[in-house]
């Protein structure tokens, strides 16, 4: 059955405790990754302004666990002090919508070129670091044993995942055979997997003036290695244009993993969290590929698919520069 | 390396196929003349650019398999080989060959990648 604002006005009432009257339902995305609507209502008379994430129509890259476990690892995290939006209600999919999750909205700006380019937040800009090494912090400490359940995806799990992806679209790229040749022989190991956050990048963070207000976009969370994040946050998709500022295009590596450091007493190896930055740009290549493959072979006929097929070329050129990194860091004295 | 998918003709039909069918939203459409515009400008500097690249990626090709000891080269055997692990010393070389390749292809992709 399609989502619409009467069908969701007819089943959020019945799974919270007081009086709701819904004023306002709006759909804000239909994505690949969620069905989001903003819901404004009241609650016993109290003004609300919710976001609702919905599973219904969501593509599937294999790498998701799920709506329910997106809300529980970010409630999760919000206890352990991660800056997130607080979690009304988790719907199951027996009420009619399918799984999904229904939180609080929060003020900020998402953005990256408004982040990145407007005065308004250089101060956020300032303490960017500090505040992304914090959030990190809190999600890298949750207790694992609270999310008993949710997936392990450790670097070889994922690495064999993503190749077996690229080898399906039958292209032969030697790029990402050379690449998937050294993260398979150089994959670290996870004794301690930690909630991993999974998506931690420019984009998903709501910034107000103030600095980081909100963790955003949860669902590929998983158990696995913290430095998986760190390196994500600094794979050149999310520097948008700015690639000698590595963390997210607003400041060095050095400056991360210091904060980090100081965040949780961990020292960062800097190769071990450049492995993931590899992996992590090995990554949004196969997902270029995905995207470009969902055009052709008819699934989503969108010119915009068709076109980031051709951005496949530079995730090959940035394989390339941080294998080099990688090989210049390992014979550093 | 080859170019990668959708090829040039995939990416006219693609193109062809939204001007069949534009958008009916004006936002919408604006964003999409955007991309067939840069599309466009990504054809005509393949077919300018794409022989040229072709024959230095034969020629890379050549070269990273003579360093591995394959008899053969081709892009598939390649792969396969690059995907068993490449030693140290063999990775430099390679390395050096592929990166000018890689910038080669974004000069025809998105010369204004910055590097």
């Amino acid at each position: 059955m399609a989502i619409t604002a009467e069908r969701i006005g007819q089943v959020l009432p019945a799974r919270l405790a007081g009086q709701v009257e819904i004023s306002r339902c709006r759909r804000l995305t239909a994505g690949a990754s969620a069905d989001t609507w903003r819901v404004q209502a009241t609650l016993d008379g109290q003004p609300q302004d919710w976001i609702l994430r919905l599973d219904a129509g969501a593509e599937d890259l294999g790498m998701a666990p799920g709506k329910t476990w997106e809300a529980r690892a970010q409630q999760a995290a919000g206890e352990a002090g991660c800056p997130v939006a607080r979690v009304v209600t988790i719907l199951s999919g027996q009420e009619g919508l399918g799984e999904g999750y229904l939180m609080e909205a929060l003020p900020g700006e998402s953005l990256p070129p408004v982040l990145l380019k407007d005065d308004r937040y250089r101060p956020a800009r300032d303490d960017f670091c500090q505040q992304a090494a914090q959030a990190l912090a809190a999600i890298h400490r949750t207790p694992p044993a609270v999310l008993d359940g949710l997936p392990v995806q450790d670097a070889l799990t994922q690495v064999e995942q993503l190749y077996a992806m690229h080898q399906d679209y039958g292209e032969a790229l030697p790029v990402f055979s050379l690449v998937y040749g050294w993260l398979k022989a150089n994959a670290p190991e996870c004794a301690s997997p930690a909630l991993v956050h999974g998506d931690f990048r420019l984009g998903n963070f709501l910034i107000t003036d103030n600095g980081l207000r909100g963790v955003l976009d949860w669902e590929l969370t998983h158990l696995g290695d913290p430095m998986e994040d760190l390196g994500w946050l600094c794979v050149n998709a999310w520097r948008f244009g700015r690639r000698h500022l590595p963390v997210a295009g607003i400041d060095s590596r050095e400056a991360l993993y210091l904060a980090y450091q100081a965040a949780t007493g961990i020292t960062v190896d800097p190769l071990h969290a450049r492995y993931w930055e590899l992996l992590g740009t090995f990554k949004w290549g196969v997902i270029c590929q995905y995207q470009a493959y969902s055009y052709l072979r008819g699934h989503v006929p969108s010119l915009e698919r068709a076109a980031i097929g051709r951005r496949v070329a530079e995730t090959e050129y940035d394989m390339l520069t941080c294998l080099q990194d990688l090989t210049e860091l390992n014979h550093a004295p | 390396m080859p170019l990668n998918r959708p090829t040039a003709s995939e990416l006219v039909a693609a193109i062809a196929a939204y001007r069949q069918q534009p958008d009916a939203d004006s936002r919408a459409d604006a964003y999409y003349g955007k991309i067939i515009r840069h599309l466009e400008a990504l054809l005509a500097r393949e077919a300018t650019l794409a022989p040229r690249y072709q024959k230095n990626e034969r020629e890379v090709i050549k070269q990273s398999a003579d360093i591995l000891g394959l008899k053969d080269s081709d892009a598939a055997m390649l792969a396969e080989a690059f995907s068993q692990g490449v030693l140290p010393d063999a990775l430099q070389k390679i390395l050096s060959l592929w990166l000018p390749l890689a910038e080669e292809k974004l000069a025809i992709d998105n010369p204004r990648y910055p590097l």
